[in-house]
C-alpha cells in the first residue's frame, strides 16, 4: 500500500468558475511540492486547459471510442508544475449518457491502479454543475473523494445548485461517501455578496474556505491559456488562490451539510431580495454622486 | 502482468484484462502461436445471433452458494432466465452428496420506469431488508444489470450500508451486460465479489503464522467429486468453490494448502486472488484430462503438498487398473472422427480426451479464447498442453455460441460424433444425424478412470445411432441451403 491520497471533488453550477478555481488550486498545490492529478468530469473536457496552455487533451472516453482497450497512461498528460491532467470526456450534447461516461472513465483509472502507481498526493475531481444523475455522484461516493468543496457566487441560482449538491452529499454521507469541506465563494465584488454567502453557509452548517474576488487578472490569464498562478504569480489574486490551496492542504475534517428545503430556500431568498433592493438602490445613488 | 485488485468493486472485463477474443478461424496451433506474441486481434462478425449476458453467468456462480440468496437489481426481465440455476442446483446435488437441495431463491427489485427516473437505490435497500426478513440468509448477493449500471445507482454503497445494519455480508456483483461480450466475464464478477467480501484472511497460529488446513480449493462448476479418491491418499479433502459451498467454507478457503481448477479459464482469476491476497498457492498445471495432463497434474499436486511419492503411487495404480480398458477402447474407437463445442478451457481438455482415445478431432467451436490466463501461468494453459501433447487441431473456431456457424461446419465435416458441454448445442448434431453426446459433469473425463468412462459413453452413442438417423430424416433444418453452401465464416471480419 502506498501513502493515503487526499481526494477532493469540486462541484458547482456551470459557468461559476469551477475549472478556473480547480486549476489554480492544482497549480498552487503543485508549487507546494505535491503530486497532483486533476480529473475533469465534464463532457466539455475543458477542465485542465489552463494547466496546458489552453490546449485540449484526448479524453478517456475519446480513447475508448477509438479502441476498446485503453491503457490509462494514454489519457494522462502533464501540465503546469507536472500536474497530471485527465479529462473523462463524454458524448456530444443530446446523445448517449454522460453520467455513465463518468462511471466508465473513473472505473478505468481505478482498475489500472493509476493513482497508486503515480504516487499521488492529491486527486482533484472537477465535476460538472449540479448532481444531475447517478453518474455525476460517482466522485462523492465511498472510496473515491473524501472532501467536497462547492464553488458558488452570491447569485441565487448558484446557491440553489450548491444547496442541491448538499442534498446529494447528505444522501451519501451515511454510506461512507464524501463529506463537505466548505464553500469557495467566487466572483466576490461587493460586501453584500460575502454576506449572502456567509448567511447561506451559516444556515447550512458549513464554512467558507476562501473568498475569491472577481478579478481581471483571472480573465487575462485565462485568455492566455494559463492559470493565474502561472501567468501572474505575483498578483494579489494568485495569493488568494495560494491561501485557498494552503487551507485545503490543512483541511482534515469535513462534515454533513444541512441543506435547506425548497420552502426554506425560497423564504431565505426573498429576505435577501428585500435587503438587496435597499443595498442596490443605495449603491446606485452613490455612483451617481461620483459622476 | 494482470493482477487482482480487490479494492475496486467492479472487476475489469476479459476484453481489457486478458485481450480475450470471440472470433477466430484457423488451426489450434495458429491460435497458440498468435496468442503469445500479441498478434491476436478480435475478429468481429457482421452478423451474429444472440449472446449470453454477464448477469446470468455471475448469477450462476453465486446462486449455487448453499446459504445465500440473490437479488437482481434491475427490470424483472433481467432475471427471467435465472431459474435455470435452481434446476442446476437440484439435479447436480447428488453428485456432491447434498441430499436435500434447498430451493434457490432469486429476487428482483423489478425496476420500473419510475425507478429509472428517480433512482433505484432506496428500492434496493428496502428489498435487501425485506428479503433478509423473509429468509435470514447467511449472505445476500446483489447482481447488477444494464439498467442499474446506466442510471448509476450506488449499489456498492447501499450494500455496504445494509451489511452494517444486518451483520451479514451483502455483496454487490458488478456484471452489467453491456460491459463485455465474453460470457466468462460474468464468472469473474461473481468470483471478484466472493474474493473481496466473503473470503477471510487465514487465522494465525501461536507463532503468528497463517493457519493451513488439509484442504484443497477446487474451483469448478458442479461436476462429480472425482477428487476425494485422489486427495485422501495425500491426506487432504476438496473444498469446492463456489457451487455447493457455504459462506463458512468460502470464508476459510484462505486456509487451504493449494488451489486447483477444473478449468483454467474459469478458475484462474479466483485462484490468482487466493494466491495474491490470501497466500494460497495456485497449482500451475492444466487440468487432468488425458494421460500426459493427468500425470503432470498429479505430480504438480504431489510437489505442492510435499508428497511426490504419493503422486507416483496414484499414477502407477491408476495406470495398472485402467490401461487395459483404455487400450481396448482405443481399438474400438480407432478411425472415428469428432467435433467439439464447449467453453474454452474445458473444450481444450475434451480435445485432449478425444486424441487420447485415438479419435480424430476434426475441429472445435469454443465460446471464447483468452490469449493469456490471469497470472500468465503458461503451464496451466490447456490448449498449449493439448497441442503439445497431441498435435494440431484443424477447423478451430472461436465463436460465442453462434449456432449458424456450428451448423454450417457440422454439415461440412459430418463427424462421427459431436461432443458438447452445454445444453442446447447437441440438438444441431442430432438434426444432422450426427450422434451427439452432452456431458454436463465436467469432471466426468478426469484422470485415467475418466478416459474409460468417456470412451464408453462415446462408444455407446456411436453404436446406437438409430434415433439421430431417424430424427435427421424427419427434421427440418431451419437454415437455408444458400447458407449451408457458404463458407462457415462468411460473416467473420478481420477487425480494422
Amino acid at each position: 500500500m502506498s501513502k493515503p491520497i487526499k481526494q477532493i471533488a469540486i462541484y458547482g453550477k456551470g459557468g461559476i468558475g469551477k475549472s478556473t478555481t480547480t486549476s489554480n488550486i492544482s497549480a498552487a498545490l503543485a508549487d507546494l511540492g505535491y503530486k497532483v492529478m486533476q480529473f475533469g468530469c465534464d463532457p466539455k473536457a475543458d477542465s485542465t486547459n489552463t494547466l496546458r496552455d489552453g490546449s485540449y487533451i484526448p479524453t478517456v472516453l475519446d480513447l475508448l471510442r477509438e479502441k476498446k482497450k485503453v491503457d490509462a497512461h494514454e489519457a494522462i498528460f502533464t501540465g503546469y508544475g507536472n500536474v497530471y491532467c485527465v479529462e473523462a470526456g463524454g458524448p456530444a450534447p443530446g446523445v448517449g449518457c454522460a453520467g455513465r461516461g463518468i462511471i466508465t472513465a473513473v472505473q478505468l483509472l481505478k482498475q489500472q491502479n493509476i493513482f497508486d502507481e503515480l504516487d499521488l498526493d492529491y486527486v482533484i475531481y472537477d465535476v460538472l454543475g449540479d448532481v444531475v444523475c447517478g453518474g455525476f455522484a460517482v466522485p462523492i461516493r465511498e472510496g473515491i473523494a473524501q472532501h467536497v468543496f462547492t464553488v458558488t457566487s452570491a447569485d441565487f441560482m448558484a446557491i440553489y445548485a450548491a444547496n442541491n449538491l448538499f442534498k446529494g452529499i447528505q444522501k451519501y454521507s451515511n454510506a461512507g461517501g464524501a463529506l463537505l469541506g466548505g464553500v469557495i465563494a467566487n466572483s466576490m465584488q461587493h460586501p453584500y455578496q460575502r454576506e449572502i454567502v456567509d448567511d447561506f453557509v451559516a444556515r447550512t452548517d458549513t464554512q467558507v474556505m476562501q473568498y475569491v474576488p472577481r478579478s481581471i487578472t483571472v480573465t487575462q490569464s485565462e485568455l492566455s491559456g494559463k492559470t493565474t498562478i502561472e501567468a501572474a504569480p505575483d498578483s494579489e489574486q494568485a495569493d488568494v488562490y495560494r491561501e485557498l490551496a494552503r487551507r485545503i492542504e490543512a483541511h482534515t475534517e469535513s462534515k454533513t451539510p444541512q441543506p435547506l428545503s425548497p420552502d426554506e430556500l425560497k423564504a431565505w431568498g426573498s429576505t435577501w431580495a428585500d435587503a438587496l433592493i435597499a443595498i442596490e438602490s443605495g449603491e446606485v445613488r452613490g455612483e451617481r454622486a461620483g459622476i | 502482468m494482470p493482477e487482482v485488485n480487490l479494492r475496486v468493486p467492479a472487476v475489469a472485463v476479459r476484453e481489457i484484462r486478458l485481450n480475450t477474443i470471440t472470433g477466430f478461424q484457423g488451426n489450434a496451433s495458429d491460435l497458440v502461436r498468435q496468442s503469445r506474441c500479441g498478434g491476436l486481434g478480435e475478429q468481429s462478425r457482421s452478423f451474429t445471433q444472440c449472446l449470453g449476458c454477464s448477469t446470468s453467468t455471475a448469477a450462476c456462480m453465486v446462486t449455487l452458494v448453499r446459504d445465500g440468496i440473490v437479488i437482481s437489481h434491475g427490470p424483472v426481465g433481467c432475471s427471467s432466465c435465472l431459474h435455470e440455476f435452481a434446476f442446476t442446483y437440484r439435479v447436480n446435488a447428488p453428485l456432491r452428496g447434498v441430499d436435500q437441495p434447498t430451493q434457490r431463491h432469486i429476487y428482483s427489485t423489478n425496476l420500473t420506469e419510475e425507478d429509472m427516473v428517480f433512482g433505484g437505490s432506496q428500492k434496493l435497500a428496502d428489498t435487501i431488508h425485506e428479503v433478509y426478513g423473509l429468509e435470514q440468509p447467511k449472505v445476500i448477493f446483489v447482481i447488477t444489470t444494464c439498467a442499474s449500471g446506466i442510471i448509476g445507482d450506488d449499489v456498492e454503497g447501499v450494500c455496504n450500508e445494509a451489511e452494517e445494519e444486518l451483520g451479514i455480508p451483502v455483496v454487490a456483483v458488478f456484471c452489467e451486460g453491456f460491459r463485455s461480450k465474453v460470457w466468462t466475464s460474468g464468472f469473474d464478477a461473481g468470483y471478484h465479489a466472493v474474493a473481496r467480501k466473503l473470503i477471510k484472511q487465514p487465522r494465525t497460529d501461536a507463532k503468528g503464522q497463517p493457519v493451513r488446513r488439509p484442504i484443497i480449493n477446487v474451483i469448478n462448476f458442479w461436476g462429480s467429486d472425482v477428487f476425494s479418491r485422489w486427495f485422501e491418499q495425500f491426506g487432504v479433502t476438496p473444498n469446492f468453490i463456489t457451487p455447493y459451498a457455504t459462506t463458512d467454507t468460502l470464508a476459510s478457503s484462505s486456509e487451504a494448502l493449494v488451489s486447483v481448477e477444473a478449468c483454467t479459464t474459469l478458475g484462474s482469476y479466483l485462484s490468482g486472488a487466493l494466491e495474491q491476497e490470501f497466500g494460497v498457492p495456485a497449482l500451475h498445471a492444466a487440468p487432468p484430462y488425458g494421460i500426459p495432463a493427468t500425470d503432470r497434474w498429479l505430480r504438480a499436486l504431489g510437489a505442492a503438498l510435499g508428497k511426490p511419492e504419493v503422486a507416483e503411487h496414484i499414477i502407477e495404480a491408476d495406470r495398472a487398473t485402467f490401461s487395459p480398458r483404455i487400450a481396448e477402447l482405443r481399438e474400438q474407437l480407432a478411425g472415428k472422427t469428432a467435433y467439439v463445442t464447449a467453453g474454452a478451457g474445458h473444450g481444450h481438455s475434451l480435445l485432449a480426451l478425444l486424441s487420447e482415445l485415438g479419435i480424430d478431432a476434426q475441429g472445435a467451436a469454443l465460446f471464447h479464447h483468452d490469449p493469456i490466463n490471469d497470472f500468465e501461468a503458461e503451464e496451466a494453459d490447456a490448449l498449449i498442453a493439448t497441442v503439445a501433447d497431441y498435435g494440431d487441431v484443424p477447423n478451430f473456431n472461436i465463436c460465442n455460441k453462434q449456432e449458424f456457424e456450428l451448423v454450417n461446419v457440422l454439415n461440412r465435416i459430418k463427424p462421427d460424433i459431436l461432443l458438447a458441454r452445454h445444453g442446447g448445442m447437441t440438438l444441431w448434431g442430432a438434426k444432422l444425424g450426427i450422434p451427439s453426446l452432452l456431458i454436463g459433469d465436467e469432471h466426468f473425463g478426469m484422470g485415467y478412470e475418466g478416459l474409460v468412462k468417456y470412451g464408453e459413453a462415446i462408444l455407446e452413442i456411436v453404436e446406437n445411432n438409430e434415433f439421430v438417423t431417424n430424427l435427421a430424416r424427419h427434421s427440418i433444418n431451419p437454415y437455408s441451403q444458400w447458407w449451408l453452401k457458404q463458407p462457415p465464416h462468411t460473416f467473420l471480419e478481420r477487425a480494422s
